[in-house]
């Protein structure tokens, strides 16, 4: 698969032309595949390229003063996971693998090149980083206001349109390779608590996660549970799981 | 900001279950925390005499 397959599929806010995603391909200069559980890039590392997910799953994270993590982003297949790093050029998190992953390397100087001689281009990529904050703010939402089942059915219902956008989820079900022990630290809970969730869950037939494998029973109770709008994540119509549940009210 | 979205009191408890020898506490609103068995029962006390305070308050303001 090419690096940049995935790269913005299906997305609302910018659509990549076949010229510009094979622009991008050409400004790789490595691809390179890193085991689960390995550290990327420190908080404060000074950054010279960006990283293209091709496959598996990484997390932005920063641990509290005690070593307890709290995972403030969550990475698929078609995401640039640092590319934010470009202008910013410190970074003020860490980035880990949480499965082992293939990733390209595309160096900050080509990005400037291209970006200097197109504009619209620029902006495209611009878009892709502003879909990272349009998720960070749905995440603020998601622990200041949500209680555990909230936060565990809005982390499976934004994940189940995300990799529906790359075709890595029907809408009813994707393969979720991650323990009960990451899920804790992106919802801001213990693994005590998810696993009562996830068991509740369960046992209420709304979805189940087992063996690395989400199968959800009922969208729709899924979504009301999560308050979910999948309007943030800027997905195009007939994307599985892009249409929200009726909700009551709107926090958006 | 409208008085509806002025931040308020909570009303409605929260809801306290045990599981695995450790105390999980749901609401209100975005609350969602575990706790050991000691640090729940201190952090009911300490609830407890906030309450009973608080209510001394309500009750001397009219």
């Amino acid at each position: 698969m090419r690096s940049m397959e995935l790269f913005l599929r299906n997305r609302t806010i910018a659509q990549l032309s076949e010229d510009e995603r094979a622009m991008l391909e050409r400004a790789v200069t490595e691809r390179r595949r890193l085991p689960a559980r390995s550290t990327l890039l420190e908080r404060g590392d000074a950054l010279r390229q960006s990283t293209m997910l091709i496959n598996g799953f990484m997390i932005r994270y920063i641990d509290d003063l005690e070593g307890r993590r709290q995972v403030v982003a969550f990475h698929v297949p078609g995401d640039f996971v640092d590319l934010h790093g470009y202008p910013l050029e410190v970074l003020d998190h860490s980035i880990a693998t949480l499965t082992e992953v293939e990733i390209a390397n595309v160096p900050h100087s080509a990005l400037k090149q291209l970006t200097d001689r197109d504009a619209e281009f620029a902006r495209k990529l611009w878009a892709s980083t502003l879909l990272d904050a349009a998720m960070h703010r749905e995440w603020l939402f998601r622990l200041g206001r949500l209680d555990a089942g909230g936060r565990v059915a809005h982390f499976l219902a934004e994940t189940n349109v995300r990799l529906g956008a790359i075709g890595r989820s029907d809408g009813s079900g994707f393969d979720l390779p991650i323990t009960q022990t990451d899920l804790s630290e992106i919802t801001g809970l213990t693994s005590i608590h998810v696993n009562r969730v996830l068991r509740m869950m369960r046992e209420e037939r709304i979805c189940t996660f087992r063996s690395s494998r989400v199968e959800i029973a009922d969208l729709e109770r899924l979504e009301r549970i999560a308050q979910f709008d999948p309007t943030y994540l800027y997905v195009k119509a007939g994307v599985p799981g892009s249409q929200a549940a009726t909700m009551e009210t709107s926090h958006g | 900001m409208d008085e509806a979205r002025t931040p308020a009191p909570f009303e409605k408890g929260g809801q306290a279950v045990a599981e695995q020898g450790i105390v999980l506490l749901d609401g209100p609103d975005g609350i969602a925390i575990s706790m050991t068995a000691d640090a729940a029962e201190e952090t009911g006390s300490s609830l407890l005499e906030a309450a009973r305070t608080a209510r001394a308050q309500s009750t001397a303001r009219g």
